[in-house]
């Protein structure tokens, strides 16, 4: 379904060349939901962006389907990390999560239903009438969720969706992601720094290097499918490809 | 899930926005008790000089003569048609202006590479002042509306054109981002991206090119006689009549903040949600 090979991406500026990704090759397979792990800086952001077709590669390529991504493909929505800044100020919260759903000419009773239901699942029906700059930024960061919901794409790229949040709406917000996964087959590729959620989340984790970035693990996790905050996370083999991606984590952290 | 909202949150919510706004208006009012001990020092001042003979009443007569005489041009029709000649001068030119200039900003600004080809064309015509065309008017126009448009669309023109750059330059890359992906299409976000974060500059641009379109409308009806306020300003002097001379800068004077106070009321509106207006979130 999505194919990454060879990536490479230097940001070239007057003087000034970094490299933030030396090479990544990674498949996501149809339906599947990849979670990314690796120490802050290493190009998580710029793999997402370059697979959403923001960002021109240097080198290597990303398909979709098998088709060469070069601009935003339609049919995948994006998390972004800074969430405040990809709300409009100028629109309340209802039509900022409206605004894709227009724009791919959803009938307005079905949109309606796309909008309430999505705000609901993130708990922020009340918050409907509210302009973004009037909540909290954990609130923001569900908006932005609940935008993408909404948009009932195929391919969902998040990038740290839930920093801003506290532990318990986090949790929730995780089995919400996993619900949503597993009803509309969405092919998922999910950045976050937090572990636990890693292997919790994935079906794989790919850990990172740090730069030059390359992928240092790519780890099946074998727990079974039917996740449970509470089981799940007890379970033995949770804990041990926990410590597992914690000491590749710091083993890349170390080679800096 | 965690609820946010309710009844008590909102009465909070309310009551704080109800206060913050109580001594918004407060401080209006101090403003405005401020402003108006001012004008009264300046009137009283107007009074005395003329009176004690510091300077001839012929050339300033005191400001109860002037206010007199506004009381009483106001009863004629003239000064109303003069002043709807110079109000219809100004309307007309600024809109002109306005519209040519949102167009051409938001096409030369969201246009890959025509900013970087038209910047130095911006450059050279800009600083040209409206009035160095005044022969030009004349010329094409005579003493008649074309040219206070000319002068009015050509000052207003610029005004608004490069606060519009301004706007369309200070789009955010993640929101431009997220309106690529969703897959908004040009014209969309333009209407629901560009266009927006313009705005507050665009409302800059417009209240700055409504005073300086009145400027120019008065200017160009004394300096080339196309009817209006400026014309009548003209006859007033040539034929010595001092106190009307005065009584017509007055009028100009308050025409021309009126104008400030109606756009400044016109940006509060529009701008609704934007932080320099929202003032009760920042409370
Ligand atoms: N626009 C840019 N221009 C130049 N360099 C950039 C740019 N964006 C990112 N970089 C560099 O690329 C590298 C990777 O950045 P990136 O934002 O992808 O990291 P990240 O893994 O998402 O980090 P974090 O976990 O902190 O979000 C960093 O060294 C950063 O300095
Ligand atoms: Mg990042």
């Amino acid at each position: 379904m999505l194919e990454i090979s060879a990536l490479n991406k230097a940001y070239q500026s007057p003087g000034r060349r970094v490299e933030a990704i030396r090479s990544i090759t990674l498949g996501v397979g149809a339906g599947e939901l990849v979670c990314v792990v690796g120490p802050s800086g290493c190009g998580k952001t710029t793999l997402l962006r370059c697979v959403a077709g923001l960002l021109p590669a240097s080198g290597g390529e990303v398909r979709l389907d098998g088709v060469p991504v070069t601009g935003p493909p339609p049919r995948m929505a994006v998390v972004f990390q800074e969430y405040g800044r990809s709300l409009f100020p100028w629109m309340t919260v209802r039509q900022n999560v409206e605004l894709p759903l227009k724009e791919k000419r959803v009938p307005a009773a079905r949109r309606r239903e796309l909008v309430t239901g999505s705000l609901e699942a993130v708990g922020l029906a009340d918050a409907a009438d509210a302009h973004p700059w009037q909540l909290s930024g954990g609130m923001q960061q569900r908006v932005a969720i609940a935008r993408a919901v909404a948009y009932e794409p195929q391919v969902l790229l998040m990038d740290e969706p839930f920093a801003a949040v506290d532990a318990q709406t986090r949790a929730d917000l995780e089995d919400l992601i996993l619900r949503l996964w597993r009803d509309l087959e969405v092919t998922t590729l999910f950045v976050t720094h937090d572990i636990d959620e890693a292997v919790y989340l994935g079906q794989r984790v790919i850990v990172l290097s740090s730069s030059p970035t390359e992928v240092m693990e790519d780890l099946k996790i074998d727990l079974p499918p039917g996740r449970d905050q509470l089981t799940t996370r007890s379970l033995p083999r949770f804990g041990e490809l926990r410590g597992h991606v914690y000491r590749q984590i710091q083993r890349a952290r170390g080679e800096r | 899930m965690t609820r946010t909202g309710g009844p008590a949150r909102d009465s909070a919510r309310d009551s704080a926005r109800a206060s913050a706004r109580d001594s918004a208006r407060a401080s209006a009012r101090a403003r405005l008790g401020h402003g108006l001990a001012g004008l009264g020092g300046l009137l009283a001042l107007m009074e005395a000089v003329p009176r004690l003979g510091l300077v001839d009443e012929r050339f300033l007569p005191p400001a109860s003569r002037i206010l007199t005489t506004l009381a009483g041009e106001l009863a004629t029709p003239a000064l109303w048609i003069a002043l709807g000649e110079t109000m219809r001068g100004w309307a007309l030119g600024l809109a002109l202006a306005f519209c040519a200039a949102v167009v051409a900003g938001v096409v030369i600004g969201t246009v890959p590479g025509l900013r970087a080809m038209t910047s130095s064309t911006v450059e050279f015509l800009r600083p040209i002042p409206s009035v160095a065309l005044v022969p030009l008017a004349t010329l094409l126009f005579g003493p008649s509306l074309g040219s206070t448009m000319l002068l009015v669309v050509y000052a207003a023109f610029w005004q608004v054109l490069i606060q519009v750059l301004y706007g369309v330059a200070a789009v955010d890359s993640v929101a431009h981002d997220t309106a690529r992906t969703y897959g908004l299409s040009a014209w969309s976000r333009v209407r629901h991206l560009v266009w927006p974060t313009a705005l507050p500059y665009v409302m800059t641009g417009l209240r700055l090119a409504a005073t300086v379109a009145f400027i120019l409308a008065v200017t160009a009806e004394l300096v080339i006689g196309s009817p209006g306020l400026g014309a009548e300003i003209q006859v007033a002097q040539s034929s010595g009549a001092v106190p009307v001379v005065y009584a017509l800068i007055v009028l100009a004077g308050l025409v021309g903040i009126a104008v400030n106070a109606g756009v400044r009321l016109l940006e509060r509106r529009v701008l609704a949600w934007h932080p320099a207006v929202r003032s009760e979130v920042a409370a």
